[in-house]
């Protein structure tokens, strides 16, 4: 069905907790790991040296990194440094990071996050790829022969973090890859897929090149209503917080239902959200249950054409069993032999 | 008297390749660890980052990083990440950046020493926990030894108030002893001296390419003592504008080594260093070129260890 399949981590805990996670991933067996830049957390950069020197096999996605906070040259030192150390081990997602620059009260004067992130990721591929810049940016100074002072040991692929039309059919004009955010859904998939081709198709790009992979709220366990009850607080919780093209983009979803989650979250908190959460957000919103169900959750989202899921957040009511479980049980089914 | 050394790396070689030699450096008795964020390289955190986990006890810095090819709290975020992992191996590192730095990024501050100023202020305080307007490292509060490098006086001062070290670099070694007597004078930060050390004619060449930015630099007392004259000052400047490093370094006096470097036989470099010991606390090793690092590394700790 899939690529691959991967684990979606915070990135907020210590440096410690977050190797240990990555190399247990490893020894498991899964095809990826993806760290953020989540706000003022842990440098992503560093957590991600560390991650590919201390594992074989996996590759470590960084998903994503903000283009405002250091020069989109700067960040295509990091990715080419990266894959020295991890040679094809290494994706490189790059966002707007709204949320980030929002906690950091930060904005540089005239700042235009669509054109930014995408003359980003347009710079960090070609850089990396130890080619010149080839263009004048106009969200940040640089000549057009700008160019790194070493060369990568191969092309990095570049991901963009999209989520708004807009931003997907860049994806499809400029990145190797998207990789959708929280609260995906397979009529949100199919949607971005759309969106993603229409901009391939203006770029004269075939929209098969480019990976589409998703964070995917996962929660497995033995005992299938525990499974599906870890996942209310983080699905009330990010209820009210997603873009609203989320919700109403493919999703399926009442929005009088989701209306009367965000108001519990809003008079009692996120616990309160929990409650209101009913079986079929979940059934929409996250792939919860037994083995079997996990499995029959993924299906839809494979269909709608997503490449590689990562599983999100929950993982299940014991992590432990979960992520083992994932590994052991799950990824044989839903992964196709390589 | 003993004095501890370092060695500085620009990462100019693969992270691989750095590691090793950093390794090498930990062996012969190296106890910091420097690496530049210059150019276009590799990443310098990410340098660092490979460095923690490939040797034992070295102490890491970037040296130097500036306020503006990041934003401050990315710089500082990056330097709490490593040292949550290695608390007592992991220093900042902090100056305005050089042209080699700035200019590829298009970047021309208008007041690199006020910006310095603020990010010496507010890494300090984020590394220290506090709330800093709506920059807040939750999970970080410690100490954090900040290193700053500076050619001017004004730079200088800071550094000795706000620093717990000067990297003293690219200064002549005629002029180091009063230089740090005015910077002593500031503020109680140690010194960390930093000169290319050429113990044979095949290791004065290999320096030699290092001086154009120093020669450009350099008092003009220094230059016409080494017989560079004005005239040939302003081609190896037109060369180093037009990135022929070659031409710039053909045009260079080898006297100019004996201003900068520690230079002559082994035991006169360690004669040299042992001189100048009451000037620094520190001792930083630059390569001098990369095919032959492993060599250099070993003879330099043996002129390092003798100078003791």
């Amino acid at each position: 069905m899939f690529s691959a399949l991967g684990l979606s981590l915070s990135n907020e805990d210590s440096v410690e907790t977050t190797l240990a996670m990555v190399q247990r991933a490893d020894r498991l067996g899964f095809d990826e790991v993806s760290l953020p830049e989540s706000r003022q957390f842990r440098s992503v950069i560093s957590v991600a040296a560390a991650a590919l020197a201390m594992t074989e096999q996996i590759t470590i996605r960084i998903g994503v990194a903000n283009p405002v906070t250091r020069h989109p040259a700067v960040l295509a030192m990091e990715a080419g440094t990266l894959a020295e150390i991890g040679p094809g081990r290494v994706r490189f997602g790059i966002g707007a990071a709204a949320w980030t620059m929002h906690a950091l009260g930060y904005a540089p004067e005239g700042w235009k996050p669509f054109t930014n992130t995408k003359e980003a990721v347009q710079a960090v591929r070609r850089l990396s790829r130890g080619e010149p810049l080839g263009f004048t940016p106009t969200t940040f100074q640089a000549s057009p022969d700008t160019q790194l002072d070493f060369t990568p040991p191969q092309p990095i692929p570049v991901d963009l973090g999209a989520v708004s039309p807009r931003m997907m059919e860049a994806v499809g004009e400029v990145a190797d890859g998207v990789q959708l955010g929280a609260l995906a859904t397979p009529g949100y998939v199919a949607w971005a897929r759309e969106r993603i081709a229409a901009g391939a198709a203006r770029a004269g790009r075939d929209t098969n090149e480019i990976l589409v992979a998703s964070n995917v709220l996962t929660s497995v366990g033995r005992d299938r209503r525990e499974a599906r009850d870890a996942v209310r607080e983080v699905l009330a919780y990010y209820l009210c917080r997603v873009e609203p093209v989320m919700i109403e983009a493919g999703s399926g979803a009442d929005p009088d239902e989701v209306a009367a989650v965000a108001a519990a979250v809003a008079e009692g908190g996120v616990e309160a959200g929990a409650r209101a959460v009913t079986d079929r957000l979940i059934d929409l919103f996250a792939v919860a249950g037994t083995v079997d169900d996990v499995v029959e959750g993924l299906r839809p989202f494979a269909e709608a054409g997503l490449g590689v899921p990562l599983a999100w957040h929950t993982f299940g009511p014991d992590p432990h069993w979960a992520i083992e479980t994932l590994a052991s049980e799950v990824r044989p089914v839903v992964v196709e032999d390589r | 008297m003993e004095f501890p050394w370092g060695i500085w790396f620009e990462p100019t070689q693969p992270v691989r390749r750095i590691v090793e030699l950093a390794r090498l450096a930990e062996t012969e008795g190296a106890t910091v660890c420097f690496v530049a964020d210059e150019g276009i390289e590799r990443d310098v955190y990410i340098t660092l980052t490979a460095i923690l986990y490939g040797t034992s006890d070295l102490v890491v810095a970037p040296a130097i990083t500036n306020p503006f090819s990041r934003h401050p709290v990315t710089t500082a975020t990056a330097i709490a990440t490593l040292h949550e992992t290695f608390p007592d191996r992991v220093w900042h590192g902090l100056g305005v950046g050089g042209s080699r730095v700035l200019e590829p990024l298009g970047l021309d501050p208008k007041k690199p020493y006020t910006a310095l100023r603020e990010a010496v202020d507010l890494s300090t305080r984020l590394l220290a926990g506090e709330v800093v307007g709506s920059a807040h490292l939750r999970w970080f509060a410690g100490r954090v030894p900040l290193a700053m490098a500076g050619r001017g006086p004004r730079t200088q001062a800071l550094a000795a108030n706000k620093a717990d070290w000067v990297i003293l670099s690219a200064k002549p070694l005629a002029s180091l002893a009063e230089e740090v007597r005015r910077i002593r004078s500031s503020g109680d930060a140690r010194i960390a001296w930093s000169a290319y050390v050429a113990y044979s004619e095949e290791e004065l060449r290999r320096v030699l390419p290092h001086f154009s930015y120093m020669a450009v630099d350099a008092p003009p007392n220094i230059r016409a003592a080494a017989g560079l004259n004005d005239d040939r000052l302003e081609k190896v400047r037109l060369a180093m504008l037009s990135g022929d490093l070659d031409t710039a370094t053909a045009l260079l006096p080898p006297a100019l080594v004996d201003a900068f470097a520690v230079t002559g036989t082994p035991t006169q470099c360690a004669e040299t260093i042992r001189t100048l010991r009451a000037h620094f606390d520190l001792f930083m090793l630059p390569l001098n070129d990369e095919a032959t690092a492993e060599e250099h590394i070993r003879t330099a700790a043996g002129i390092l260890r003798a100078a003791m």
